[in-house]
């Protein structure tokens, strides 16, 4: 029996973000949700826990407003949640957030896999996974679009540039999956009900002794705006030559 | 906003997600081809958006009021039929079996009703009397241990997908001054003698059925009746706010979809350089008298179900959203077309959809004027009583 752990992130809702004229962003209305890409992460999480018979728990770390996924993250078929609370003022990187979960993995019991995205739905720097993997001295298989249990190991297919590969490895082992290893199914309204039932455990990032030093830091942030090329065509062809011209075609 | 909890949160945003990810690919598909949405109602069944305020020994979910009017909001705002379409077999029908269905009845229809396996819905009206209930001809006539029903029913909503039909017929002599001599059947689709017409075509909730059911010498036993035969009546003016008040949660959020169209619309749609919402103030002020108008009626809508969830409800409350949610609906889809100029009034664009569904809700369930003339007989006798 392996526990699974699904790491998650509450992230700034992509729906409420503004970009102003002049590329600056206005995160100021945005209401938090859990990243889109880190409900795939929960859905194997839950998937392979029920086919290993054991528990699969949230991990999240962040300030007081990731309270407010706790409940959302036990609806989508968790068994428990672990959250690592963070001061409020914490500036808090890469680093500090793989370092955090490493201590909250550290501190269950029986955990034979962690479940990563690939990226966050609001900086997707894909790093979360890798350093956590490092920092437990655990292996770790990025780009799983398909993962399962084989006779004890994880087989997992990581869909690359121009192929898929395949490779089984030990337990207990981390994954960052891509959106594409499964849909995530929308949580019934029980479930909601229900998982304010299921526990709940806080402990703060100075109880696990995580240093919250960051190593970097966002000096600015722009909105990206495509530039178009405005190009005028008056016929067929000339549309044909304009793209070829482009290599579109 | 007061009415607010964590849980009601998280309950609206997994409702919008369903609601985003499932009805809103194929909400404009069902209006063009006037499709029933069935695999969505099933869809919605599994999920527990049916039989939310119901009791969970009902196969409920056993929250309240308020929990489901956000619900209903969010339906409102992507695919109001979809809303029609639950809440006709949910708290039209479903209302009276849960308030008056014995534990058979409960256990038979309403457990499965309310995971979406089986459908209501509720037959009322009739040409004659319209929402004036003393005079409608159809009657049921007992023989032996059954009941013989003949009745022919009109605009009824989930016509000919209902699995089960909620007959309400005359079964006695009026009795001036009371609501006695009127009793609810379930009737079950296959029931010899019960046929259903082809739907209407109708301006608005295209995808909703709305039919005519003739029942000829439909016989059913006993068992069939609802509650207590001759209280059939007195059930449904229990019930009726319900079904009122949940009009009042689905145009509050037909009203938020059609503004937000608009908004958008207006924020992207550059004319000179600017936006219509910089360029011109009658834009402008368009979509703040929408906003107000929305504010106003999201005010009323949930100090009703607060009221409702603590039982201190008045029943004319009902009404009120009845008549309020409607008019504003459509008010701000009007306004909305009316932003979108040309494209406003193009089949597919989903703007006038709100505008043809919300002009459906004047009439649908019971007409604004009847609503109206009830609530002024209330604002009488409350004087009276008061003097």
């Amino acid at each position: 029996m392996q526990n699974t752990v699904a790491c998650y992130k509450w992230v700034a809702d992509e729906a409420d973000i503004r970009v102003h004229p002049d590329l600056s962003v206005d995160l100021s209305r945005a209401a938090g949700r859990i990243s889109e890409y880190d409900k795939h992460a929960i859905e194997l999480a839950v998937q392979l826990a029920g086919n290993s018979g054991g528990q699969a728990v949230g991990l999240t770390f962040g300030a007081e407003p990731v309270r407010k996924s706790l409940k959302d993250a036990l609806s989508r078929g968790l068994d428990e949640a672990l959250w690592i609370k963070a001061p409020e003022q914490a500036t808090v990187d890469a680093v500090v957030t793989a370092r955090a979960l490493a201590a909250g993995v550290k501190s269950l019991d029986g955990v034979g896999v962690i479940v990563c995205a690939e990226g966050s739905g609001d900086s997707y720097a894909r790093q979360t996974a890798p350093r956590l993997a490092a920092l437990l001295g655990l292996p770790v298989v990025t780009s799983v679009c398909e993962a399962t249990f084989v006779d004890g190991v994880l087989r997992a297919t990581r869909r690359l540039e121009d192929s898929l590969e395949t490779v089984a490895v030990a337990l207990p082992v981390v994954v960052a999956v891509l959106p594409q290893i499964n849909r995530p199914a929308i949580p019934g309204l029980k479930a909601v009900m229900a998982a304010g039932r299921k526990p709940v455990t806080e402990k703060t990032a100075e109880e696990l002794g995580v240093d919250l030093a960051p190593k970097s830091e966002i000096t600015s942030m722009k909105g990206f705006a495509q530039a178009r090329k405005n190009v005028l065509v008056e016929s067929v062809a000339d549309l044909v030559a304009a793209l070829k011209k482009e290599g579109i075609v | 906003m007061f009415y607010m909890t964590e849980e009601r949160q998280l309950i609206v945003n997994i409702t919008r997600e369903f609601m985003e990810k499932e009805a809103a690919p194929v909400a404009l598909e069902h209006d063009r081809e006037g499709k029933w949405p069935l695999e969505l109602f099933r869809r919605a069944g599994e999920l527990g958006l049916l039989g939310i305020p119901f009791p969970t020994e009902q196969g409920g979910l056993g929250a309240d009021w308020t929990t489901f009017a956000l619900v209903y909001e969010e339906v409102g705002k992507v695919m109001p039929i979809l809303g029609i379409a639950l809440g006709s077999s949910s708290i039209l029908a479903g209302g009276l079996v849960s308030t008056a269905g014995s534990p058979e009845q409960i256990e038979k229809y309403m457990v499965p009703a309310n995971k979406g396996e089986l459908i209501f819905a509720g037959a009322f009206t009739e040409a004659t009397g319209g929402a004036n209930f003393f005079e409608m001809q159809g009657h049921a006539d007992p023989d032996g241990d059954d009941w013989i029903i003949n009745a022919t029913k009109l605009f009824i909503t989930n016509a000919g997908i209902a699995d089960v039909y909620l007959v309400l017929v005359r079964t006695g002599e009026l009795q001036p001054g009371t609501a006695n001599g009127f009793t609810f059947f379930f009737v079950e689709k296959d029931t010899p003698g019960f046929t259903v017409s082809p739907p209407e075509v109708k301006m608005g909730f295209n995808g909703n059925y709305s039919a005519t059911l003739t029942f000829k010498d439909v016989r059913v036993p006993k068992e069939n009746v609802l509650g207590k035969a001759g209280d059939g009546l007195k059930y449904l003016v229990v019930n009726s706010p319900d079904e009122f008040m949940a009009v009042g949660a689905l145009t509050l959020g037909m009203a938020e979809g059609a503004y937000e169209m608009a908004l958008k619309y207006s924020m992207e749609r550059m004319q000179n350089g600017k936006s219509l919402f910089d360029n011109f103030q009658v834009t402008r002020f368009k979509l703040a008298n929408m906003k107000l108008e929305i504010e106003a009626l999201r005010g009323l809508v949930y100090m009703a179900f607060d009221l409702r969830d603590k039982g201190v409800m008045p029943p004319e409350y009902g009404r009120m959203l009845k008549i309020k949610g409607p008019r504003v609906a459509e008010y701000v889809a009007a306004e909305a077309i009316q932003i979108f100029g040309a494209p406003g009034v193009v089949f597919g664009t989903g703007v006038e959809r709100f505008w043809r569904d919300a002009k459906i809700n004047f009439i649908a369930g019971a007409s604004l004027e009847a609503c109206q003339d009830a609530l002024a007989n209330y604002i009488r006798g409350n004087y009276y009583k008061s003097a």
